[in-house]
């Protein structure tokens, strides 16, 4: 089973480094819900649901949804995220995205989904590796390409420090051809995890653009910012940050966050004799 | 559907009488156990059943078994004969002979891999053949050769009788997020063909070199166990005998753990949220003339660094495993490196079954191990 679940990821893995040799340019999309994904995945029959928020309080970026002619500034954005674990490798998650820009009523504005794959077990190589892929399905109204996400989360433990980091590979599968370029990004995080009730941390979301026809940094996206995980019983977390812009091309500041809730096991099971 | 939460609810009839709904406990390649691994649990499982069996068809006045939960219980009347237990106020131990007329000796294993299920809270109540209640009592665990039980002696009246076995939810921890959620429910087994002959005189005892053989059957099969956990497993650990004990043990990185909170079983996923802990150290006590593991004590750890400054010392409790029971914690350490483990063993409360070789453990032991190389981490 685990063999099988290796094969099926480095041919993933394959899959992606094909994707990112695809040719083309394409404007960097400002992100709206940053991640640093951990090595971790939820045990095999553990279902968790997460409420994520962000919010701009400034930007000069252009919000590109629904053809609106306004700025990314005020946008508060939600999505519900339900992950379930397969195997205890193995995480696949769904998504439901809405957005509450300015001028526009709040509106659902796609659905994602997502699987995560943890490759060895903690300490067996150098960094812990894992494979991450993610599908984007825009609402029509929306007017956003169809998307394939893939990244490669790379962790490792220093004492009390936990660095991560997810070089992220992105590639627009519908809209004009300009859109269907594959953009190089990097989301990483440094935490300090000494206590389990609040851990905090450091994290920046770098959009570098188009392989092989990057724009200058200005134009990229960068933004960086403290951040900070609470874990309020065993099953209930919560992550905040807040994130400033550092180059022309991002958000002048972000604050974001979600909720997470582990429910317990559910787990079929024909153990009745 | 029946899930992991709601397994073992409900009652059954079975061939013995009736019961809660037996199920089988989880027993599934997980973080912490290989289909290898879990065949080693199996193993002492199959040593404890040859001991169950011949020990229930030498010396028992009345025999039987059934599926109960997660358990296997095995409810046996034996002829009294005595235990040795602590004499108030002093550090020997005494021989008492059995009160009443018969021993009720319950065996409980797991019913997954038929491992003695050690720690729990165990009572008996007895109905005549009228329906009447002719006795109620706890019964404490009783280390014994071939194999330990929970027992006492009880006055019980000639005839048919109905015996109860109640057996409540063990509090310790236990390890594995698959296979460590078990043993979460109240669970009864009530046997309706046991029955006390008048002037029945109880088969014989058996051959106390069989009894022992298959006392170090059991003690065998563990030590491939703990033989698999200090060489596979753990990032070090070893053993050593000390007088009637034989003491190992092994560091881990801290691990997340399954706890009883409030009556229900719930998965400790702190280790792993945090470095709050960073290492888990375990340390296993066996018997060193049978090499079975012994519950129920009280161990002490103190761990110092290589320059001898204390790192904290703790009670360390009894913790279930998949494969190989111990006594275990998270620990948290300075730093990786080199410590002194220093283990402190008190003798244990329960009382020893067995005339000849049950004057045994009645003094506190010290161990240490020296250069114990602990990695920290969660696992």
């Amino acid at each position: 089973m685990t063999k099988r679940w290796h094969r099926a990821a480095l041919s993933c893995a394959l899959a992606v480094g094909l994707v990112s040799a695809a040719p083309g340019a394409r404007a960097q999309e400002a992100q709206t819900f940053p991640r640093v994904y951990q090595w971790e995945t939820p045990q095999e029959g553990w279902l968790e649901l997460s409420l994520w928020e962000t919010f701009l309080p400034a930007s000069d970026l252009p919000y590109e949804g629904f053809g609106l002619g306004v700025t990314r500034r005020h946008l508060w954005a939600h999505s519900l995220e339900v992950e379930y674990g397969v195997t205890d490798r193995l995480a696949l998650s769904a998504y439901a995205d809405f957005d509450d820009p300015t001028g526009h009523a709040p509106a659902f504005t796609q659905a994602r989904v997502e699987a995560r794959y943890r490759l060895f077990d903690r300490y067996q190589r150098v960094l812990n590796p894992a494979l991450y892929v993610e599908w984007t399905w825009p609402r029509g109204s929306y007017g956003a390409p169809e998307e394939l996400e893939a990244r490669l989360i790379l962790e490792r433990d220093f004492g009390d420090l936990r660095v991560v980091a997810n070089p992220t590979l992105m590639r627009a599968w519908s809209g004009d051809e300009a859109q269907r370029a594959t953009t190089l990004g990097l989301a990483a995080g440094i935490y300090e995890r000494r206590f389990w009730r609040a851990q905090p941390g450091v994290e920046l979301f770098w959009s570098m653009g188009a392989v092989g026809d990057w724009p200058p940094f200005r134009r990229q996206y960068f933004l960086l910012g403290p951040s900070a995980d609470v874990n309020v019983t065993t099953a209930l977390g919560i992550h905040a940050a807040a994130c400033f812009g550092v180059t022309d091309g991002t958000d002048q500041m972000m604050v974001r966050g979600f909720v997470t809730y582990q429910f317990d096991t559910v787990r079929p099971s024909a153990r009745q004799m | 559907m029946t899930t992991a939460r709601n397994a073992g609810q409900g009652t059954r009839v079975t061939e013995a009488g009736w019961a809660s709904a037996p199920v089988k406990p989880p027993a599934s390649p997980s973080d912490e156990a290989t289909d290898d691994q879990l065949r080693l649990a199996r193993e002492q499982g199959q040593a404890v059943d040859a001991a169950v069996a011949w020990f229930a068809g030498h010396g028992s006045m009345a025999a039987a078994t059934m599926g109960a939960g997660e358990y296997q219980i095995t409810c046996l009347l034996r002829r009294p004969e005595g235990e040795w237990t602590s004499a108030p106020a002093a550090a020997a131990l005494e021989w008492r002979p059995d009160a009443g007329n018969a021993v009720v000796t319950v065996i409980v294993q797991d019913g997954a891999d038929r491992r003695l299920v050690p720690g729990l809270d165990v009572s008996v109540r007895v109905w005549d053949g009228s329906g009447a209640p002719v006795a109620a009592q706890a019964l404490p665990y009783r280390w014994g050769i071939p194999v330990e039980a929970y027992a006492a002696g009880l006055s019980l009246p000639a005839g048919p009788l109905r015996v109860r076995i109640d057996v409540q939810p063990p509090a310790y921890w236990r390890h594995d997020p698959f296979n460590g959620d078990r043993f979460a429910n109240p669970t009864f087994a009530e046997f309706t063909g046991l029955r006390l002959d008048p002037g029945q005189s109880p088969p014989p005892p058996g051959d106390p070199a069989t009894a022992l053989a298959l006392a170090k059957g059991q003690g065998a099969a563990l030590a491939r166990a703990y033989d698999e956990m200090s060489r596979g497993v753990a990032n070090q650990g070893t053993e050593t005998v000390v007088g009637e004990y034989r003491v190992a043990y092994a560091v881990e990185y801290a691990e997340t753990f399954w706890r009883m909170a409030g009556g229900n079983l719930v998965y400790d996923a702190r280790p792993e949220q945090s470095a709050e802990t960073n290492a888990h150290v375990e340390v296993a006590v066996f018997d060193a003339l049978t090499g079975r593991f012994l519950p129920g004590l009280s161990v002490q750890v103190s761990v110092l660094d290589a320059a001898g400054r204390p790192a904290g010392t703790q009670d360390v409790p009894f913790m279930w495993h998949p494969w190989l029971h111990h006594y275990g914690r998270n620990w948290r350490v300075p730093r990786a490196g080199e410590y002194r483990l220093r283990i402190h063993v008190e003798p244990p409360a329960w009382a020893r079954a067995d005339r000849e070789l049950g004057r045994r453990f009645t003094q506190p032991i010290d161990v240490v191990f020296d250069r114990v190389h602990v990695f920290t981490g969660q696992k």
